[in-house]
């Protein structure tokens, strides 16, 4: 090779006229239409014209299946980043909200003398005090390196837990070693939760909770491009077999059809399950996740009027007319008696009103001087007393959140189930249609040879 | 010669390939990927308790108040009580209404293991049952806020307020007040071995003390220099300073509550700046002012005084006998 380049080269050098004449006559005999003709040629041709729909008309069908499939699979990945991550996260979020309230009512009741089950409150607040720690793990695992905000959010809590659990020990041992400072203890730690825990972990909550009303309200639309492409495909594949059957003289041609109606059928399928679907995720986020939201802010307003009601009777005279009270059982009320949650939360309205009786009838004792009475109504025994009214009101409300998850969990599985198919049937329907077209024309092709 | 020149250009050009190939995977998977935050800061320090403010040392002169300007006023003298007033509605109601504060150790406090309330403000209030009714349980007690009560007697809500709080200077004209019943020197309470034996070792230092007028006019009086921890109940500032919040606690005769609970405090300071306390009522009750400043005699004279004192202030020392009364007339 080297010899031979190096040979030509010098000889060209030695000899040079006749070399450019042959190149130039060469280049001159390259003509661009020689090529082209055969090809202009054959398209100009009938079989020509149709081998060419025929390509074009294999490229929209596998469109179609392709941006089908496509839309599909993303939609329905989204639907499992929702059900195996965001939502789970939301729960954990509203588990770490949940017991780390309930912890703090549990903690100031068992403070009171008397109370009818000291070892179930103290187990309760046992239980959430693990339930939160547990959730503030979970929750964390969920959060990507770069959510800055979740991340301070949840090292705060999780610093700000270890001084509250430190603080209700020692308030503990100051109750049972006679100490009054014991109260001191209990109200400082029920500040700090009421006051700096419970805000941050309401903030990691709503911004988990809108995560997953954003993905089901976007999981809710149809999938538009794809019934686009895919009803264009069949305008398409019906007008090709128009044409062609016209041009044979046939009423129909058997494989474009076909071809058409595999289309068609595919245009049904996203239709028909985009609308089952997306009804579902709809359903997920209307009767699911936000009276969800709802209720779990409830609980939590009733778990903190719990424990302002019992701290109200170890610490009288600290917030004398119940105003925290009243301001978290107000905002209870409205989400009671609003539509999202009414017909989920009928138990814990009716509880919910025993309670406030039985807080009257609390304050009336407090206000007469009568401490134990209004202690037996706060903490005793008896199912008209605070305790087996709040009690009441909370089951009804961690009923009422089970079930509004449940129905949130399934709806979501129903959602993600009616199109799981899809994805794959879009590519087969569209891979048919494409077969069909081949084998409906490839006969009037082979008519002209 | 030219062989291995030709060979060697698309070496490099897959290397210079490779290269690139191996910027794009490091700008692709290095760049968008945000290194883990670290969160770090000074969590030495707990919390402050609940309606805890601070106050900073204040740069101007202490007010020249004298401590002997801030002595309660005379009251009424003991008197028979004529018919048809508060005292006549007392018994015909059957029972006294008392406001007082329930969270100060000793004074007036809920015992936590018998859940009743008990302590010197509440055994006084039951002394002067026991000379108006008869019988010294038919007291109602009520809580009380953080205020002087004075709104509460207003109201009628209550007929007394019994108040672990010394008399501030400025008296307030919404108050009548008894003759004083108890009068104890404004020390202070710090950890054993803090080094601190008085007012002048507090510059620079945290104290602690209750958020009512007389006792923070005091404190900045007698160390201006020290940042105040004004707290709503007393039991706050046990918490404070066994928290390490504070150095100190600045009070009378509530020490002895703060120190019951908690061996390692002692009380310290020169027994000089006296506190008084007093029973509030409501103004113009004469009746009423008269007849529980004779009550506060008979516990004077009886030794029923010295014995309340022994049974829940000892530990501010030996009972130093009962302040002597000042009537107006």
């Amino acid at each position: 090779m080297y010899h031979q380049d190096r040979g030509a080269v010098s000889s060209a050098d030695r000899d040079t006229s006749p070399a450019d004449e042959h190149l130039l006559d060469e280049s001159l005999l390259v003509e661009p239409e020689v090529h082209r003709r055969p090809w202009r040629e054959f398209l100009a041709s009938t079989p020509g014209r149709l081998s060419l729909l025929a390509v074009v008309l294999v490229a929209v069908a596998l469109t179609a299946g392709l941006v089908t499939s496509a839309v599909v699979a993303a939609r329905q990945q989204r639907m499992e980043t929702l059900r195996a991550h965001t939502e789970p996260l939301a729960d954990a979020a509203q588990n770490l909200f949940s017991s780390l309230s309930i912890a703090d009512a549990a903690a100031t009741s068992s403070f009171i003398a008397g109370a009818i089950e000291p070892l179930a409150v103290r187990d309760r607040y046992n239980q959430a005090i693990g339930d939160a720690s547990n959730a503030l793990v979970t929750a964390s695992y969920g959060v990507t390196s770069g959510d800055v905000e979740s991340l301070r959010l949840l090292t705060e809590m999780s610093r700000h837990v270890a001084v509250y659990t430190d603080l209700v020990a020692t308030a503990r041992s100051n109750d049972s070693a006679g100490n009054p400072v014991g109260v001191a203890y209990l109200g400082t730690a029920s500040a700090l939760m009421q006051d700096t825990i419970l805000p941050l972990a309401e903030r990691l909550y709503n911004d988990q909770a809108r995560a997953v009303a954003d993905t089901q309200s976007h999981t809710a639309r149809l999938p538009a491009t794809a019934i686009i492409v895919a009803s264009a495909g069949v305008v398409v594949l019906a007008v090709a077999h128009a044409y062609v059957a016209h041009r044979s003289r046939r009423r129909v041609n058997p494989g474009l059809a076909c071809a058409t109606v595999l289309l068609a059928a595919l245009v049904v399928w996203i239709v028909v399950a985009g609308l089952l679907s997306t009804s579902a995720s709809e359903r997920a986020r209307i009767d699911g996740a936000e009276p969800l939201a709802a209720v779990t802010k409830a609980r939590i307003l009733a778990q903190q009027a719990r424990a302002d009601e019992t701290l109200g009777l170890l610490r009288p005279g600290f917030d004398p007319a119940g105003s925290d009270y009243t301001r978290h059982t107000d905002a209870l009320a409205e989400i009671l008696n609003s539509d999202a949650s009414r017909n989920t939360v009928d138990d814990a309205s009716a509880a919910f009103d025993g309670w406030r009786a039985a807080h009257r009838d609390l304050q009336q004792k407090l206000a007469d001087g009568d401490y134990q009475g209004a202690a037996d109504v706060a903490v005793g025994p008896g199912s008209t007393a605070s305790t087996a009214q709040f009690r009441a009101l909370d089951e009804g409300l961690e009923d009422a959140m089970t079930a509004l998850r449940t129905e949130e969990l399934d709806a979501m599985r129903e959602s993600y189930r009616t199109m799981a198919a899809l994805a794959v049937g879009g590519i087969v329907l569209a891979v048919s249609a494409a077969l069909a077209v081949v084998a409906g024309i490839e006969p009037r092709v082979s008519e002209y040879h | 010669m030219v062989r291995p020149h030709s060979d060697r250009r698309p070496r490099s050009a897959r290397l210079l390939g490779s290269l690139a190939f191996g910027a794009v995977l490091l700008a692709g998977c290095g760049a968008p990927d945000a290194p883990t935050p670290r969160f770090s800061g000074d969590f030495t320090e707990f919390p402050l308790s609940a309606g805890a403010q601070l106050i900073a040392p204040s740069e101007a002169p202490p007010p020249a108040t004298e401590p002997s300007a801030c002595v309660a006023q005379a009251s009424l003298r003991p008197g028979a009580p004529s018919l048809g007033g508060t005292i006549d509605d007392i018994r015909a109601r059957g029972t006294v209404v008392v406001a007082v504060d329930q969270n100060t150790n000793l004074f007036s406090f809920r015992d936590p293991t018998t859940g009743t309330l008990t302590g010197f403000g509440v055994d006084l209030a039951r002394e002067v049952a026991r000379d108006l009714l008869g019988d010294p349980t038919k007291v109602e007690f009520r809580p009380l806020g953080t205020d002087d009560g004075a709104e509460m007697l207003a109201h009628r809500d209550a007929d007394m307020v019994v108040r672990p709080v010394a008399l501030p200077c400025e008296v307030s004209q919404d108050l009548a007040f008894s003759t004083v019943y108890l009068e104890a020197s404004r020390r202070l309470v710090v950890r054993d071995g803090s080094g601190i034996s008085g007012p002048a070792d507090l510059a620079r230092r945290r104290v602690c003390t209750h958020n009512d007028p007389a006792s923070v006019s005091a404190l900045s009086r007698i160390a201006p220099k020290a940042t105040i921890l004004a707290v709503p109940d007393w039991d706050d500032c046990l918490m404070a300073i066994q928290q390490r919040q504070v150095d100190a606690v600045a009070g009378a005769a509530v020490l002895a509550g703060l120190v019951a609970q908690d061996p390692n405090l002692e009380i310290v300071g020169p027994e000089t700046d006296s506190a008084q306390y007093t029973i509030g009522l409501a103004p113009g009750n004469d009746d009423l002012v008269r007849f529980v400043n004779g009550t506060l005699e008979r516990l004077r004279t009886d030794g029923t005084w010295t014995a309340l004192y022994d049974r829940w202030l000892s530990s501010l020392g030996p009972a130093p006998g009962p302040p002597a009364p000042e009537y107006r007339d």
